[in-house]
């Protein structure tokens, strides 16, 4: 089983990288295979929104930056991970910039999904998605819309199970190990 | 001119930048605020955001504007990146400068699906933006599905755009008089510009037409990964 991290934090930030190392620790540990890209020191440029990965070349994108392989990167895993600080509820602009590279891996047309209109899927089958939320103490008001935004993205991206989570900058590294230990447990990932 | 509209500055967040559907939006609400006496400024933030001096830049029209008008397309049920880049680095500087601010913000987003609730999300960050970053937020809208626009100025697109543009213009009014965008505004706004069959039959459509190589559009289910372990 493959997992792929998607590490959005900032330079210096102590509790994303323990929130990293103890999730990677604990997939390993499972028999799993990690690959996590830190994504502040790879060059992922944004989306300029021209769609040739849909009516070019469809599902690939014709950038040729390392934003290029996320969405197979993405899609050859069987369970994705975001690590973001919360920025005013939603992702941080280094784990957004490799989202916003990932609509290759949907097709353009649309249908009724869930009630709502979606794109149809590309691919048979999608990871599980689940996000780490990294705050430096408890916000319930945010809390609440970065697990909106997580759901939302969860339907877009056809995850077959997600959760969202938080760790706290006040929590010890023992705690941060049980919160990530109980975010994967919910998709099924451990026991 | 009410003396509450004075410097509106425009920040229109798409990478298709003056040809996108957020400039249609902004441009629209800008004019509006301009016939109340307003005087504005566009930024595009794609372009300011890729340099030191662009970034001061848009500091500086950020501090010198009474109103700033957020506008941008749904990406991933959230910003695109570069604007959440932008938001990051205004609440940064603004948190090391000298408060108390007395400027106000209101957002529009548009979104590729037909439902304007798929951006409630969006607006949530923006929102949130302005209480993190000390903005008075002065409301949101969400206008869906923007392809029906597609970057033709608002005053051009037509019937399908009139509850747009009567949106945007009661948001206006409201604004130069110095309160919120009204209810009224929003329940406009939160009317698919079109309804939600004819956007599936229309939109799928659409796309034989622009895939213009009757190669590609044999291959556009095509699967270019394959998982292997
Ligand atoms: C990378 C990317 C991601 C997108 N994500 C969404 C989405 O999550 N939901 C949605 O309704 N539309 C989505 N869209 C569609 C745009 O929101 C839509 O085309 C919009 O009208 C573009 O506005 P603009 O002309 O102002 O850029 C996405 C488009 C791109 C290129």
């Amino acid at each position: 089983m493959r997992a792929v991290v998607l590490d959005g934090s900032r330079q210096g930030d102590q509790t994303s990288r323990t929130a990293r190392e103890v999730l990677e620790e604990q997939l390993k540990e499972n028999g799993w295979k990690v690959r996590s890209l830190l994504l502040r020191d790879m060059d992922i440029r944004p989306c300029d929104g021209c769609l040739r990965c849909w009516i070019k070349h469809p599902g690939l994108c014709s950038g040729t930056d390392q934003g290029r392989m996320i969405p197979g990167l993405y899609i050859t895993s069987d369970l994705a991970v975001f690590l973001s600080p919360v920025t005013f509820g939603g992702y941080s602009y280094q784990l957004k910039k490799a989202l916003d590279r990932m609509i290759p891996n949907v097709l353009p047309f649309f249908e009724k999904f869930k009630g709502e209109i979606h794109h149809r899927k590309r691919y048979d089958a999608y990871p599980k998605l689940i996000a780490i939320g990294v705050l430096q103490k408890p916000v319930q008001s945010v809390e609440m819309i970065f697990r909106a935004l997580v759901d939302r993205n969860a339907i877009n991206f056809y995850a077959p199970a997600h959760a969202a989570g938080f760790v706290y900058g006040t929590e010890d590294r023992d705690t941060i190990r049980l919160g990530v230990r109980t975010i994967l447990s919910r998709v099924g990932v451990m026991a | 001119m009410t003396g509450h509209l004075q410097r509106v500055l425009l920040l229109i967040g798409s990478p298709r930048g003056s040809q996108s559907t957020s400039a249609s939006l902004g441009s629209y609400l800008l004019s509006e605020m301009e016939k109340q006496g307003a005087e504005t400024g566009v930024i595009n933030l794609y372009q300011y955001m890729k340099s030191d001096v662009g970034r001061n830049d848009l500091m500086d029209a950020v501090n010198q504007a009474d109103i700033l008008v957020f506008v941008s397309p749904l990406y991933i049920d959230c910003l695109p990146a570069p604007v959440i880049a932008a938001l990051e680095m205004i609440r940064d500087r603004r948190m090391v400068a000298q408060p108390p601010w007395r400027q106000r913000l209101i957002a529009l987003v548009n979104s590729g699906f037909p439902e304007p609730e798929q951006n409630t999300t969006a607006l949530a960050i923006y929102k949130q933006f302005a209480k993190e970053a000390e903005f008075g937020w002065a409301g949101g809208l969400a206008f869906a599905p923007g392809a029906v626009i597609n970057g033709k100025p608002l005053g051009d697109a037509g019937f399908v755009a009139r509850n747009a543009r009567k949106s945007l213009e009661i948001a206006a009014g409201a604004l130069a008089r110095g309160g919120p965008v009204p209810s009224g505004a929003v329940k406009l706004a939160d009317k698919p510009l079109v309804p939600i069959w004819m956007f599936l039959l229309n939109a799928n459509r659409s796309w034989k037409h622009q895939v213009k190589d009757p190669a590609v559009w044999k291959e556009m289910e095509k699967r270019p990964f394959r998982k292997t372990n």
